[in-house]
């Protein structure tokens, strides 16, 4: 068992989401008790592993509620290839009035198991951000993580039919364009 | 060296190749996303940071071959470590961040042996998130043994960090030996001739 002493980072030094080579770079004279360190953490629940086996972790407090900017910001660090889609993207960017319930995001990770509360992980091949690219569908960011425009939100949707998108009458039809939503349609049926 | 010695510097190989496999297909999937985030893609910096972010896949790329023909022996080998060690000196050992003339103002381009230590890293610490998850599991669960699985991992951490050293100890040959393999790959690609199949890692 590791004995603590002057030395050993507290909790509270570190940010609120870290990853093992953050914790081994404050314990340089013993970077290898930074293991047992994060696995006592672990047992007692003060942290959390954001997305097992990726060594990123989560600080956590009774009773919190991960607001957006920490998930993102723990999903980007776990998930470099992040991206917000379906109705996630929607209601932030107020084309829908439908709140979603979950994160919905999209990465090119096979492992994409997480432990964050109402967050759902979607996989996509790599040729998917190609079309995405040239289709110019990434329309701006939330909190770092970068968003689809409506209209290849839309197209997403419809095409891989695995995300949450908000009921047809709830979306504002009026600010998606129509020749943007054929074109990223045309380029990620590709992907079919 | 006894069978044993040869047995780990092939599987030293095979950690090196998975590393450089593993930061490759990161780096794409970076450049992708990159790319497709960049809303009106103009400017001397995005082109710049495209450029070096191919310029390091094609070092990985490059180190990847060379250690699959460390197994394979081909004709080749001999000469190019023989150019290694004489072009070694030209090389500076030391960790020194690179500035092209292209990219002055640019992007910063990363000497091959912060490139080699970071693909290192990458897989260090995905060994590192995996043997947590299994500890944690064992305290939490008691009665499954994974004791085997948590051996074998420990075994891969060290022979990865072994790998590393040694590829530190002569980062200036590593150095030569990317330079050179990485221009012979690109003339390649532009000739449109095929690219040599790097025997691929076995992850299980």
């Amino acid at each position: 068992m590791m004995a603590t002493d002057l030395f050993t980072p507290s909790l509270d030094s570190l940010p609120r989401v870290f990853s093992l080579a953050d914790l081994k770079q404050q314990m340089p004279a013993r970077p290898e008790q930074a293991m047992e360190l994060v696995l006592r953490w672990l047992e007692s629940g003060v942290v959390r592993q954001v997305a097992p086996p990726r060594p990123v972790f989560i600080r956590t407090s009774i009773g919190e509620v991960q607001d957006d900017e920490l998930r993102c910001q723990a999903l980007l660090r776990a998930f470099p290839s992040l991206v917000m889609v379906g109705g996630s993207v929607l209601w932030r960017q107020g084309i829908s009035n439908q709140r979603d319930a979950w994160l919905e995001c999209c990465v090119a990770e096979q492992e994409r198991d997480c432990n964050l509360t109402d967050v759902r992980l979607h996989w996509r091949p790599p040729a998917w951000w190609e079309a995405i690219r040239r289709a110019g569908g990434i329309a701006g960011e939330h909190c770092g993580v970068a968003m689809l425009s409506g209209e290849m939100a839309v197209a997403d949707a419809t095409v891989f039919t695995d995300v949450w998108m908000p009921d047809r009458e709830q979306i504002d039809w009026q600010r998606l364009s129509t020749a943007r939503l054929s074109q990223a349609s045309e380029e990620l049926r590709k992907l079919r | 060296m006894g069978s044993q010695g040869f047995s780990q510097i092939v599987e030293q190989h095979q950690l090196g190749m998975e590393a450089a496999e593993t930061r490759i297909q990161a780096l794409s999937e970076y450049l992708a996303v990159y790319r497709a985030s960049q809303a009106s893609p103009s400017g001397r910096r995005f082109y710049g940071r495209i450029r070096e972010l191919r310029h390091d896949i094609w070092r990985l790329k490059a180190w990847s071959w060379y250690l699959s023909a460390r197994q394979a022996r081909p004709a080749w080998l001999a000469p190019l470590l023989v150019l290694a060690r004489l072009l070694a000196g030209l090389v500076p050992a030391a960790p020194v961040r690179q500035r092209s003339a292209l990219s002055a103002r640019t992007a910063l381009r990363l000497s091959t042996r912060s490139l080699l230590d970071r693909a290192y890293q990458a897989l260090d610490e995905d060994i590192q998130g995996r043997l947590l998850t299994l500890r944690l599991a064992q305290r939490q669960r008691p009665a499954t043994s994974r004791d085997e699985e948590i051996a074998r991992l420990e075994s891969r951490a060290a022979l990865l960090a072994e790998a590393q050293r040694h590829d530190l100890r002569h980062s200036s040959q590593v150095a030569v030996i990317c330079t050179v393999l990485a221009a012979v790959l690109r003339l390649r690609h532009w000739f449109g001739l095929p690219l040599p199949v790097i025997k691929t890692v076995d992850r299980t």
